[in-house]
């Protein structure tokens, strides 16, 4: 058995829910990267990582695999990281594909993020549930783009700086753009969010998808999650 | 109202594209064509298609909602600078009509 999650320090995050597990990697820890790709990456997965050139685009990618990869470990999913390997779908979405014959527990859906200092994971265990994460820097740079979130709606329990504010509204609009594949078009469209309880939010997109969302600040940077209900299409067909 | 960009036009946007991105990136722009994947080769994000709309909004004063642009990104999915520019192309010279040649989708979403 490969021993590979008790080496990451892997931070559980209080936005999950019944079956949904949301966690970060804070990537100043992640030592020894290309022994970590070797450990932890199938052929496939080394194959797009060998595609990737920037150096910090390499260590977010193989970050986010690892965060994800350390979740299934701890969940009883794998026993070791090989034998699941993430894949993307035609719209992009990250998507498990586990070795023959395993008894571990199901993971139905899986998204990824990353950005600057973190890496982050989310896995979902619901049937036909799309799951969405993004974390996100808090900071000064979507001040200067507040114009183009005019027409959204954020309805807030308590008040935020507008940083923070504008950032999780970027955050949950990305993530529920992760949960459908719907890619940074999605992300642009106007969305309606409304906290119902402390960092728990209702959204709704202007073309009437509707989404349970959640937030987490950490360290100055917005983590979500959003989650669909839909009957799960078969999308990765050819994969 | 929908305008016409002449290939000098194009070619400054397209140029103004590479700077925008050498800048914000920090990247030489002699490491930016128009193949080069703006996050997988550039380390970009999301924010960053952001920032270029908002950008090229304000330079040539195209009024189409960033909703609209939204909906147009979801049918022509763009991941390489030279796809950044022909959608800046579409967004400038198609403005608030820019969906109505888009019949159908016929591209998948990102």
């Amino acid at each position: 058995m490969v021993v590979f999650a008790e080496d990451v320090e892997l931070m559980p995050l209080p936005i999950g829910d019944e079956g949904v597990e949301v966690s970060l990697l804070d990537l100043a820890g992640l030592v020894g990267m290309e022994s970590t790709a070797a450990r932890v990456l199938t052929p496939e997965e080394r194959g797009e990582y060998a595609r990737l050139g920037h150096p910090s685009r390499r260590r977010e990618w193989l970050g986010a695999r690892i965060c994800l990869k350390a979740m299934l470990l701890r969940r009883g999913c794998v026993s070791d990281p090989m034998q699941c390997a993430i894949m993307k779908d035609a719209r992009g979405r990250p998507w498990l594909s586990f070795a023959p014959g395993l008894p571990g527990k199901i993971v139905h859906d899986c998204s990824l993020s990353h950005k600057g200092r973190f890496a982050c994971a989310g896995a979902s265990s619901l049937v036909d549930t799309r799951i969405g994460v993004d974390v996100e820097k808090v900071s000064p740079r979507l001040l200067r783009m507040a114009g183009a979130f005019a027409g959204d709606r954020l309805s807030l329990i308590r008040p935020r700086p507008p940083e923070e504010r504008l950032t999780l509204l970027w955050a949950v609009k990305e993530a529920c753009a992760k949960a459908v594949g719907g890619g940074i078009g999605m992300a642009l469209r106007h969305v309606s969010c409304e906290e119902t309880a402390e960092g728990r939010h209702q959204v709704w997109t202007d073309e009437g998808l509707e989404f349970q969302a959640r937030d987490f600040l950490h360290d100055g940077y917005v983590i979500a999650m959003c989650l669909r209900t839909e009957e799960v299409q078969s999308q990765r067909k050819g994969h | 109202m929908s305008r016409s960009l002449s290939q000098e036009d194009k070619k400054e946007i397209y140029e103004h594209i590479r700077q925008f991105l050498s800048d914000e990136l920090d990247v030489s722009l002699d490491d930016i064509g128009p193949d080069t994947k703006i996050i997988d080769d550039l380390k970009g994000d999301s924010m960053i298609y952001l920032e270029l709309v908002e950008d090229f909004k304000k330079k040539y004063d195209v009024k189409v909602e960033i909703a609209v642009i939204g909906r147009y990104l979801q049918k022509h999915p763009i991941y390489t600078v030279g796809q950044t520019a022909q959608a800046v192309y579409d967004i400038v010279e198609r403005g608030e009509s820019l969906l109505m040649s888009d019949a159908e989708p016929g591209a998948p979403a990102a």
